[in-house]
Protein backbone atom coordinates (compact mmCIF):
# COMPACT_ATOMS: atom_id res chain seq x y z
CA UNK A 1 0.00 0.00 0.00
CA UNK A 2 2.84 2.36 0.86
CA UNK A 3 4.53 1.52 -2.39
CA UNK A 4 1.29 2.24 -4.26
CA UNK A 5 0.84 5.59 -2.51
CA UNK A 6 4.45 6.51 -3.13
CA UNK A 7 4.02 5.63 -6.78
CA UNK A 8 0.91 7.78 -7.06
CA UNK A 9 2.67 10.74 -5.44
CA UNK A 10 5.65 10.27 -7.70
CA UNK A 11 3.44 10.12 -10.77
CA UNK A 12 1.63 13.29 -9.66
CA UNK A 13 4.88 15.16 -9.27
CA UNK A 14 6.03 14.39 -12.78
CA UNK A 15 6.04 17.62 -14.80
CA UNK A 16 6.13 19.59 -11.54
CA UNK A 17 8.31 22.71 -11.59
CA UNK A 18 10.84 23.65 -8.96
CA UNK A 19 9.99 26.61 -6.74
CA UNK A 20 12.27 29.63 -7.09
CA UNK A 21 14.52 29.76 -4.03
CA UNK A 22 15.21 33.34 -2.93
CA UNK A 23 16.35 33.40 0.69
CA UNK A 24 17.51 31.40 3.67
CA UNK A 25 16.60 34.25 6.01
CA UNK A 26 12.94 34.06 6.98
CA UNK A 27 12.69 36.67 9.70
CA UNK A 28 9.61 38.81 9.38
CA UNK A 29 11.59 41.87 8.42
CA UNK A 30 13.33 39.97 5.65
CA UNK A 31 10.07 38.49 4.41
CA UNK A 32 8.53 41.96 4.23
CA UNK A 33 11.49 43.16 2.21
CA UNK A 34 11.27 40.16 -0.12
CA UNK A 35 7.59 40.76 -0.77
CA UNK A 36 8.28 44.40 -1.51
CA UNK A 37 11.11 43.48 -3.85
CA UNK A 38 9.47 40.66 -5.79
CA UNK A 39 5.85 41.82 -5.67
CA UNK A 40 4.75 38.24 -4.97
CA UNK A 41 3.44 36.17 -2.08
CA UNK A 42 6.06 33.86 -0.62
CA UNK A 43 6.17 30.14 0.08
CA UNK A 44 8.15 29.06 3.12
CA UNK A 45 9.48 25.57 3.66
CA UNK A 46 12.15 24.29 6.03
CA UNK A 47 13.55 27.78 6.75
CA UNK A 48 13.77 28.66 3.05
CA UNK A 49 11.75 31.25 1.21
CA UNK A 50 10.50 30.69 -2.34
CA UNK A 51 8.48 32.21 -5.12
CA UNK A 52 6.08 30.22 -7.23
CA UNK A 53 7.33 29.96 -10.83
CA UNK A 54 5.17 31.18 -13.68
CA UNK A 55 4.28 27.58 -14.58
CA UNK A 56 2.31 27.30 -11.35
CA UNK A 57 0.70 30.69 -11.38
CA UNK A 58 -2.72 31.31 -12.72
CA UNK A 59 -1.50 32.88 -15.96
CA UNK A 60 -4.84 33.46 -17.61
CA UNK A 61 -4.72 35.58 -20.73
CA UNK A 62 -7.46 37.79 -22.06
CA UNK A 63 -8.11 40.16 -24.89
CA UNK A 64 -10.78 42.27 -26.50
CA UNK A 65 -11.67 44.33 -29.55
CA UNK A 66 -14.44 46.69 -30.51
CA UNK A 67 -15.86 48.49 -33.53
CA UNK A 68 -16.14 51.55 -31.33
CA UNK A 69 -13.37 53.26 -29.49
CA UNK A 70 -12.74 51.58 -26.16
CA UNK A 71 -12.13 54.08 -23.37
CA UNK A 72 -9.56 52.50 -21.10
CA UNK A 73 -8.02 53.74 -17.86
CA UNK A 74 -5.12 56.03 -18.63
CA UNK A 75 -1.77 54.44 -18.13
CA UNK A 76 1.88 54.89 -18.76
CA UNK A 77 3.07 53.01 -21.76
CA UNK A 78 5.65 50.27 -21.48
CA UNK A 79 8.51 49.19 -23.68
CA UNK A 80 8.58 45.69 -22.29
CA UNK A 81 5.97 43.57 -24.05
CA UNK A 82 3.38 42.54 -21.51
CA UNK A 83 0.75 39.91 -21.53
CA UNK A 84 -2.79 40.94 -20.83
CA UNK A 85 -3.31 38.85 -17.75
CA UNK A 86 -6.51 38.90 -15.78
CA UNK A 87 -5.31 41.61 -13.41
CA UNK A 88 -4.47 43.95 -16.26
CA UNK A 89 -7.59 43.08 -18.26
CA UNK A 90 -10.02 43.96 -15.50
CA UNK A 91 -8.08 46.78 -13.85
CA UNK A 92 -10.13 49.88 -13.17
CA UNK A 93 -7.42 52.48 -12.78
CA UNK A 94 -3.86 53.36 -13.58
CA UNK A 95 -2.38 52.21 -10.29
CA UNK A 96 -3.91 48.74 -10.55
CA UNK A 97 -2.60 48.39 -14.09
CA UNK A 98 0.91 49.46 -13.22
CA UNK A 99 1.11 47.21 -10.18
CA UNK A 100 -0.14 44.23 -12.16
CA UNK A 101 2.27 44.78 -15.02
CA UNK A 102 5.23 45.36 -12.69
CA UNK A 103 4.50 42.13 -10.85
CA UNK A 104 4.28 40.28 -14.12
CA UNK A 105 7.57 41.63 -15.45
CA UNK A 106 9.41 40.86 -12.20
CA UNK A 107 8.34 37.25 -12.12
CA UNK A 108 9.12 36.84 -15.80
CA UNK A 109 12.66 38.13 -15.33
CA UNK A 110 13.26 36.00 -12.26
CA UNK A 111 11.94 32.92 -14.01
CA UNK A 112 14.06 33.65 -17.05
CA UNK A 113 11.02 33.51 -19.31
CA UNK A 114 10.43 35.81 -22.22
CA UNK A 115 7.51 38.18 -21.90
CA UNK A 116 4.88 37.44 -24.48
CA UNK A 117 4.56 40.07 -27.17
CA UNK A 118 0.80 40.28 -26.82
CA UNK A 119 0.35 44.01 -26.97
CA UNK A 120 2.44 44.27 -30.10
CA UNK A 121 -0.18 42.67 -32.36
CA UNK A 122 -2.75 45.16 -31.17
CA UNK A 123 -5.20 42.56 -29.98
CA UNK A 124 -6.96 43.91 -27.00
CA UNK A 125 -4.76 46.94 -27.39
CA UNK A 126 -5.05 47.82 -23.73
CA UNK A 127 -1.54 48.94 -22.94
CA UNK A 128 1.79 49.23 -24.69
CA UNK A 129 4.35 51.73 -25.88
CA UNK A 130 7.57 53.50 -25.27
CA UNK A 131 8.37 54.28 -21.64
CA UNK A 132 10.70 52.05 -19.69
CA UNK A 133 10.09 50.38 -16.38
CA UNK A 134 13.02 50.67 -14.05
CA UNK A 135 13.28 47.59 -11.90
CA UNK A 136 15.67 46.80 -9.10
CA UNK A 137 16.83 43.34 -10.05
CA UNK A 138 20.09 43.36 -8.06
CA UNK A 139 18.67 40.66 -5.81
CA UNK A 140 18.41 38.36 -8.80
CA UNK A 141 22.16 37.79 -8.64
CA UNK A 142 21.81 36.24 -5.21
CA UNK A 143 19.36 33.60 -6.34
CA UNK A 144 20.86 30.15 -6.08
CA UNK A 145 19.45 26.92 -7.35
CA UNK A 146 20.83 24.68 -4.62
CA UNK A 147 22.05 24.91 -1.08
CA UNK A 148 24.90 22.50 -0.40
CA UNK A 149 25.46 21.65 3.22
CA UNK A 150 28.78 19.93 3.86
CA UNK A 151 29.18 18.04 7.11
CA UNK A 152 32.74 17.44 8.34
CA UNK A 153 33.30 14.33 10.39
CA UNK A 154 35.83 14.18 13.23
CA UNK A 155 37.93 11.04 12.94
CA UNK A 156 40.67 9.50 14.98
CA UNK A 157 44.27 10.40 14.07
CA UNK A 158 45.05 6.75 13.60
CA UNK A 159 42.48 6.40 10.88
CA UNK A 160 42.66 7.86 7.46
CA UNK A 161 40.16 10.67 6.90
CA UNK A 162 37.40 9.67 4.58
CA UNK A 163 36.22 12.17 1.98
CA UNK A 164 32.89 13.80 2.90
CA UNK A 165 29.91 13.88 0.58
CA UNK A 166 28.02 17.12 0.25
CA UNK A 167 24.38 16.87 1.17
CA UNK A 168 22.39 18.45 -1.61
CA UNK A 169 19.20 20.12 -0.48
CA UNK A 170 16.29 19.32 -2.71
CA UNK A 171 13.95 22.23 -3.28
CA UNK A 172 10.22 21.64 -3.39
CA UNK A 173 8.26 21.72 -6.63
CA UNK A 174 4.78 22.77 -7.70
CA UNK A 175 2.22 21.76 -10.30
CA UNK A 176 -0.88 23.58 -11.49
CA UNK A 177 -4.11 21.84 -10.48
CA UNK A 178 -6.17 20.27 -13.25
CA UNK A 179 -9.01 22.76 -12.84
CA UNK A 180 -6.60 25.69 -12.74
CA UNK A 181 -7.82 26.85 -9.34
CA UNK A 182 -4.39 26.74 -7.72
CA UNK A 183 -1.28 24.62 -7.48
CA UNK A 184 -0.03 21.70 -5.43
CA UNK A 185 3.33 21.57 -3.68
CA UNK A 186 5.58 18.52 -3.62
CA UNK A 187 8.56 17.73 -1.42
CA UNK A 188 7.54 20.08 1.38
CA UNK A 189 7.35 19.69 5.15
CA UNK A 190 4.70 21.84 6.84
CA UNK A 191 4.93 24.65 4.30
CA UNK A 192 3.48 28.05 4.94
CA UNK A 193 2.68 31.14 2.94
CA UNK A 194 3.56 34.76 3.61
CA UNK A 195 0.84 36.96 2.20
CA UNK A 196 -0.28 40.46 3.13
CA UNK A 197 2.17 40.36 6.05
CA UNK A 198 0.61 37.23 7.49
CA UNK A 199 2.29 33.87 7.91
CA UNK A 200 -0.18 31.01 7.51
CA UNK A 201 0.18 27.23 7.15
CA UNK A 202 -0.63 25.75 3.75
CA UNK A 203 -3.28 23.10 4.18
CA UNK A 204 -2.87 19.89 2.20
CA UNK A 205 0.09 21.34 0.27
CA UNK A 206 -2.39 23.14 -1.98
CA UNK A 207 -2.31 26.86 -2.70
CA UNK A 208 -5.55 28.20 -4.14
CA UNK A 209 -5.85 31.36 -6.19
CA UNK A 210 -8.45 33.91 -5.14
CA UNK B 1 -7.11 -19.46 -40.41
CA UNK B 2 -3.93 -17.47 -40.74
CA UNK B 3 -5.61 -15.27 -43.32
CA UNK B 4 -8.56 -14.54 -41.00
CA UNK B 5 -6.20 -13.80 -38.11
CA UNK B 6 -4.17 -11.38 -40.25
CA UNK B 7 -7.34 -9.68 -41.47
CA UNK B 8 -8.63 -9.23 -37.94
CA UNK B 9 -5.28 -7.90 -36.76
CA UNK B 10 -5.17 -5.44 -39.64
CA UNK B 11 -8.70 -4.24 -38.93
CA UNK B 12 -7.86 -3.85 -35.26
CA UNK B 13 -4.74 -1.79 -36.01
CA UNK B 14 -6.53 0.56 -38.40
CA UNK B 15 -9.53 1.03 -36.11
CA UNK B 16 -7.32 3.13 -33.83
CA UNK B 17 -6.70 5.64 -36.60
CA UNK B 18 -10.31 6.81 -36.68
CA UNK B 19 -10.56 7.44 -32.95
CA UNK B 20 -7.81 10.06 -32.63
CA UNK B 21 -8.98 13.05 -30.58
CA UNK B 22 -6.86 16.18 -30.36
CA UNK B 23 -9.25 18.09 -28.09
CA UNK B 24 -10.53 17.69 -24.57
CA UNK B 25 -13.63 19.16 -22.94
CA UNK B 26 -13.50 22.00 -20.43
CA UNK B 27 -16.03 20.95 -17.80
CA UNK B 28 -16.67 24.12 -15.82
CA UNK B 29 -16.07 27.83 -15.44
CA UNK B 30 -16.91 31.03 -13.68
CA UNK B 31 -18.41 34.35 -14.64
CA UNK B 32 -16.11 36.55 -12.59
CA UNK B 33 -18.71 39.22 -11.81
CA UNK B 34 -21.53 37.32 -10.16
CA UNK B 35 -24.02 40.04 -11.07
CA UNK B 36 -23.62 39.26 -14.79
CA UNK B 37 -26.09 36.75 -16.22
CA UNK B 38 -25.69 35.08 -19.61
CA UNK B 39 -28.74 33.19 -20.88
CA UNK B 40 -29.38 31.28 -24.07
CA UNK B 41 -31.93 32.75 -26.46
CA UNK B 42 -33.36 29.26 -26.98
CA UNK B 43 -33.80 28.87 -23.23
CA UNK B 44 -31.39 25.94 -22.94
CA UNK B 45 -29.15 27.41 -20.24
CA UNK B 46 -28.36 30.31 -17.96
CA UNK B 47 -24.94 30.89 -16.42
CA UNK B 48 -24.05 33.12 -13.51
CA UNK B 49 -21.09 32.82 -11.13
CA UNK B 50 -19.72 29.27 -11.04
CA UNK B 51 -21.16 27.00 -13.72
CA UNK B 52 -20.88 23.59 -15.32
CA UNK B 53 -20.32 23.91 -19.07
CA UNK B 54 -23.80 23.80 -20.64
CA UNK B 55 -22.58 23.23 -24.19
CA UNK B 56 -19.33 22.80 -26.06
CA UNK B 57 -18.36 24.67 -29.20
CA UNK B 58 -15.89 23.19 -31.66
CA UNK B 59 -14.26 26.20 -33.31
CA UNK B 60 -10.84 24.96 -32.28
CA UNK B 61 -11.35 21.61 -33.92
CA UNK B 62 -12.27 23.38 -37.14
CA UNK B 63 -9.25 25.64 -36.91
CA UNK B 64 -11.24 28.81 -37.18
CA UNK B 65 -8.64 31.55 -37.60
CA UNK B 66 -9.52 34.88 -36.12
CA UNK B 67 -7.20 37.75 -35.36
CA UNK B 68 -7.56 41.42 -34.68
CA UNK B 69 -10.42 43.12 -36.47
CA UNK B 70 -11.46 39.88 -38.16
CA UNK B 71 -12.46 38.65 -34.74
CA UNK B 72 -15.28 41.18 -34.63
CA UNK B 73 -17.18 39.53 -37.49
CA UNK B 74 -16.13 35.95 -36.84
CA UNK B 75 -19.24 35.24 -34.79
CA UNK B 76 -21.06 34.20 -37.98
CA UNK B 77 -18.57 31.39 -38.51
CA UNK B 78 -18.52 30.46 -34.83
CA UNK B 79 -22.29 29.92 -35.01
CA UNK B 80 -21.61 27.16 -37.54
CA UNK B 81 -19.56 25.38 -34.89
CA UNK B 82 -22.00 25.39 -32.04
CA UNK B 83 -21.63 28.91 -30.69
CA UNK B 84 -24.89 30.09 -29.09
CA UNK B 85 -27.05 33.19 -29.36
CA UNK B 86 -27.31 34.71 -25.88
CA UNK B 87 -28.58 37.67 -23.93
CA UNK B 88 -26.20 39.26 -21.43
CA UNK B 89 -27.33 41.22 -18.38
CA UNK B 90 -24.61 43.50 -17.01
CA UNK B 91 -24.88 45.69 -13.92
CA UNK B 92 -24.03 48.92 -15.75
CA UNK B 93 -26.98 48.70 -18.14
CA UNK B 94 -30.71 48.24 -17.66
CA UNK B 95 -31.29 46.52 -20.99
CA UNK B 96 -29.84 43.11 -21.81
CA UNK B 97 -27.15 43.04 -24.48
CA UNK B 98 -27.37 40.78 -27.52
CA UNK B 99 -24.53 38.34 -27.91
CA UNK B 100 -22.92 35.19 -29.25
CA UNK B 101 -21.02 32.91 -26.89
CA UNK B 102 -18.37 30.32 -27.62
CA UNK B 103 -17.40 27.83 -24.91
CA UNK B 104 -14.81 25.85 -26.77
CA UNK B 105 -13.19 22.53 -26.10
CA UNK B 106 -9.46 22.71 -25.46
CA UNK B 107 -6.48 21.68 -27.49
CA UNK B 108 -5.02 18.63 -25.71
CA UNK B 109 -1.63 20.38 -25.76
CA UNK B 110 -3.05 23.41 -23.96
CA UNK B 111 -1.25 24.62 -20.83
CA UNK B 112 -2.31 26.84 -17.99
CA UNK B 113 -5.59 27.63 -16.31
CA UNK B 114 -7.25 28.80 -19.50
CA UNK B 115 -7.11 25.27 -20.92
CA UNK B 116 -8.67 23.79 -17.77
CA UNK B 117 -11.61 26.05 -16.95
CA UNK B 118 -13.39 29.15 -18.24
CA UNK B 119 -13.17 32.50 -16.50
CA UNK B 120 -15.52 34.94 -18.22
CA UNK B 121 -14.67 38.59 -17.69
CA UNK B 122 -16.47 41.46 -19.43
CA UNK B 123 -14.65 44.72 -18.66
CA UNK B 124 -16.92 47.75 -18.60
CA UNK B 125 -15.06 49.66 -21.35
CA UNK B 126 -16.03 46.93 -23.83
CA UNK B 127 -19.63 46.99 -22.65
CA UNK B 128 -19.72 50.76 -23.08
CA UNK B 129 -18.24 50.45 -26.57
CA UNK B 130 -20.95 47.99 -27.65
CA UNK B 131 -23.42 50.78 -28.40
CA UNK B 132 -25.27 52.05 -31.48
CA UNK B 133 -25.20 48.59 -33.01
CA UNK B 134 -21.42 48.24 -32.80
CA UNK B 135 -19.85 44.99 -31.71
CA UNK B 136 -17.37 44.37 -28.93
CA UNK B 137 -15.69 41.03 -28.43
CA UNK B 138 -13.86 39.73 -25.37
CA UNK B 139 -12.13 36.41 -24.93
CA UNK B 140 -9.67 34.29 -23.02
CA UNK B 141 -6.89 32.30 -24.62
CA UNK B 142 -4.13 29.88 -23.63
CA UNK B 143 -0.86 28.64 -25.03
CA UNK B 144 0.13 25.18 -26.12
CA UNK B 145 3.09 23.05 -25.13
CA UNK B 146 6.36 24.07 -26.65
CA UNK B 147 7.21 22.12 -29.75
CA UNK B 148 10.93 22.10 -30.34
CA UNK B 149 10.47 22.01 -34.09
CA UNK B 150 8.37 25.15 -34.44
CA UNK B 151 8.11 28.45 -32.64
CA UNK B 152 4.68 28.36 -31.09
CA UNK B 153 4.97 31.24 -28.66
CA UNK B 154 2.56 33.33 -30.70
CA UNK B 155 -0.11 30.68 -31.09
CA UNK B 156 -3.27 31.53 -29.17
CA UNK B 157 -6.04 29.07 -28.57
CA UNK B 158 -9.35 30.53 -27.46
CA UNK B 159 -11.26 28.92 -24.62
CA UNK B 160 -14.25 31.28 -24.62
CA UNK B 161 -15.31 34.18 -26.80
CA UNK B 162 -18.23 36.55 -26.28
CA UNK B 163 -19.48 39.02 -28.87
CA UNK B 164 -21.88 41.69 -27.56
CA UNK B 165 -23.86 44.61 -28.91
CA UNK B 166 -26.78 46.74 -27.76
CA UNK B 167 -28.67 45.85 -30.94
CA UNK B 168 -29.58 42.52 -32.50
CA UNK B 169 -26.84 42.46 -35.14
CA UNK B 170 -25.92 38.82 -34.87
CA UNK B 171 -28.57 37.25 -37.11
Amino acid sequence: MRILLATIVLASSIYATELIYISKDITEQTLQQLVKKYKQDLILNDSHAYLAPSECLTSRYFGGESENKVVLPRSKTYATPVTITQEVFEADDTQEIEEAILKQVVIQKISGTTPKAFVGDKEGHLFGGESEIVLDLSAQRSIVKEVKVVELRTVSKTKKEEPTQPIVYKHPTCKLLDDGSGYKLFGTQNPSSFKDGILAPISGDIVLFN
Amino acid sequence: MKYIYSLLLTLFMFSGCSSTNYTQPIPSGQVKDSSIVIRAVDGSFKIQGDFQTPFQSTIHYHSMNMNGKKMLKAYYRALQYNAKHVRVKVPSQDKELYGVLVLDDADYRGIGSGAKSYKIIIPKPYVDAARDGKISVVYEYYHIKDDTMFDIDDIKKYSWILWISDEDVFN
